[in-house]
C-alpha cells in the first residue's frame, strides 16, 4: 500500500509529461478544407480557382481520386514535408481503403512546393515523376512570381497524369490553355522527348487539339485530353468533403 | 432471511470476481493491442528501410560514373549498407540504418561538387526517389515512436507493468534519427 501511494505522484507526473508532450505535438493548427482548391494566401485568380475546382471535381467523378490544392504562407514551425503529410492525413484526401489522394501544397513565403501522394497512388505518381512535374510545371512559373499560372498549369499536369493512369479522359475545358510559358525553361524537354510522336501525328493529320496537350500532358505521354467540349458544368459546388485516404510520406518537394 | 444473506454473499463474491476478471482481461488485451500496434508500425519502418536499401546500389553506380575519385564515400556507403543487410534485431537495425543515413548524407554532399551529375536525369530521378524514401522513413519512424511511446508508457505505469510482466513484454526501443538526418537528403533545386 505504501509503495502504491508513493508511486501515485510518479505516475501522475509521467502522465502529465505525456499529456503536455502530445499537446505540444498537436499545437500546430491546420486549416479546414474549403473545397478542392484552398488558397489561404489569396494569390490565386478567382477564375483560375474556379477552373481548377471544376477540373478536380471532374477528376474525382471519373476516377474517384481526390486531389487537393493548398496555398499557405508558411509551414513553420513544422518543415514542409511534415506539415504536408500531417495535413493530407488529417483531411483524409482520397477514398478510404483506396488511399488514392494527392495534395499539392505551396508555401509562398518559404518558397517551397510539394506534391504529397497517398499510398494508393504511390506506384503511379512516383517520387521521380512528382519531382519532374514540380521542376517542369510549378517551379518555372513560381520563379517569375506567377503563382496562379504555376498552380493552374502544375495542377492540370498532375490531374492529367492521374487521369491517364486511370485510363480516362478529362473532357472539361483545359484550364492551362492559353497560359504564356515561362521564359527560358518552358516545356523544352517534354517537347523534345515526344518530337518523333509529334512528327508522326503531323504526318497522319491527327494534330489539332492534341498538340498542346501533348506538351503539357504527361512528359511525353500526351493525348489523354480531348480538348474541345465542356463536360462538367463548371464550379457548381460539387465538393462534398474528402474520403479518408491515408498518406505515408510519398511524393516530392521543390523550391524556387 | 438466512438464505438471502448467503445469496448476497455469493452475488458479491461473483461480482468481485467478475469485475476483477474483466479488468484483468481488458488489461491483458490492452497490452497485447498496444504491442501489436508497435509491431505494425515497425513493419512500416522496415518496408521503407528495405526500399532505401534496394535503392542504394543504383545510386552509388550513378554517382560513380561522374565521381570516380570519391572512393572513401563509396566504401562508407557500401559498408553501411552491408551492416543494414546483416542487422537482425530492432536495435541493430536502428543503429545500422542511422549509419547508412549518415553515409548517404555524405554522399550527397560530395555530389554537390559535380554539376554534370546534378543535371543528369537519371540521377535527378534517383535523388527524388531517395528523398521520397527518406521522407517515408521519417513518417514511419514518427508513427512508430508514437506507438512505442504509448506502449512503453502503459507497461511502465500502474497497472500496466503487471500485465506486461505476465505477458513477458519489454519496452519497445525508440528509433531516434542521427543528427545528420535532419540536414541531409533534402532535395534542393
Amino acid at each position: 500500500m505504501r509503495s502504491a501511494k508513493a508511486a501515485l505522484p510518479a505516475v501522475a507526473f509521467l502522465l502529465l509529461i505525456v499529456m503536455t508532450w502530445s499537446a505540444g505535438a498537436e499545437r500546430v493548427e491546420f486549416p479546414e478544407p474549403k473545397g478542392y482548391v484552398n488558397d489561404y494566401v489569396g494569390v490565386l485568380k478567382q477564375v483560375d480557382l474556379a477552373k481548377l475546382s471544376a477540373l478536380l471535381e471532374e477528376l474525382e467523378k471519373k476516377t474517384t481520386a481526390e486531389v487537393a490544392v493548398v496555398l499557405i504562407e508558411t509551414t513553420a514551425p513544422l518543415d514542409l514535408e511534415t506539415y504536408s503529410v500531417e495535413l493530407a492525413q488529417k483531411w483524409g484526401i482520397g477514398k478510404r481503403g483506396k488511399d488514392n489522394g494527392a495534395l499539392i501544397l505551396v508555401a509562398i513565403k518559404d518558397r517551397r512546393v510539394r506534391i504529397e501522394v497517398g499510398y494508393g497512388l504511390e506506384p503511379k505518381l512516383t517520387d521521380g515523376l512528382c519531382g519532374r512535374l514540380i521542376r517542369k510545371y510549378f517551379v518555372p512559373f513560381f520563379k517569375e512570381g506567377r503563382y496562379s499560372d504555376g498552380v493552374l498549369v502544375g495542377t492540370t499536369a498532375v490531374a492529367g497524369q492521374i487521369a491517364s493512369f486511370y485510363g480516362v479522359r478529362l473532357t472539361g475545358e483545359n484550364p492551362a490553355r492559353n497560359i504564356r510559358r515561362p521564359r527560358g525553361i518552358g516545356y523544352g524537354c517534354g517537347a523534345l522527348s515526344i518530337l518523333p510522336l509529334l512528327i508522326f501525328m503531323m504526318l497522319f493529320g491527327v494534330f489539332r487539339g492534341l498538340f498542346f496537350w501533348g506538351l503539357l500532358g504527361g512528359l511525353g505521354r500526351g493525348g489523354f485530353w480531348s480538348g474541345g467540349s465542356f463536360g462538367s458544368g463548371g464550379f457548381s459546388g460539387g465538393f462534398g468533403g474528402f474520403g479518408g485516404g491515408s498518406f505515408g510520406g510519398g511524393g516530392a518537394s521543390g523550391s524556387w | 432471511m438466512k438464505m438471502n444473506k448467503g445469496l448476497i454473499v455469493v452475488i458479491v463474491v461473483a461480482a468481485v470476481i467478475l469485475i476483477f476478471g474483466s479488468y484483468f482481461v481488458s488489461g491483458i488485451n490492452r497490452v497485447v493491442g498496444l504491442d501489436e500496434a508497435v509491431k505494425e508500425a515497425w513493419g512500416q519502418v522496415e518496408t521503407q528501410l528495405q526500399r532505401r536499401y534496394d535503392l542504394v546500389p543504383n545510386l552509388v553506380e550513378t554517382v560513380k560514373g561522374y565521381a570516380k575519385h570519391e572512393k572513401e564515400v563509396f566504401i562508407e556507403v557500401t559498408k553501411a549498407r552491408a551492416m543494414v543487410g546483416s542487422a537482425r534485431t530492432v536495435p541493430d537495425m536502428i543503429k545500422a540504418n542511422n549509419y547508412l543515413t549518415s553515409a548517404l548524407a555524405r554522399l550527397l554532399v560530395v555530389v554537390e561538387k559535380y554539376p554534370d551529375l546534378k543535371a543528369n536525369q537519371n540521377f535527378l530521378n534517383l535523388q527524388d526517389e531517395l528523398a521520397g524514401t527518406e521522407n517515408r522513413i521519417a513518417v514511419a519512424r514518427r508513427r512508430y515512436n508514437l506507438a512505442a511511446r504509448e506502449f512503453n508508457t502503459y507497461i511502465k505505469g500502474i497497472p500496466g507493468f503487471i500485465f506486461a510482466a505476465i505477458k513477458g513484454m519489454k519496452p519497445a526501443p525508440y528509433f531516434e534519427a542521427p543528427k545528420e538526418a535532419q540536414k541531409a537528403p533534402k532535395v534542393r533545386f
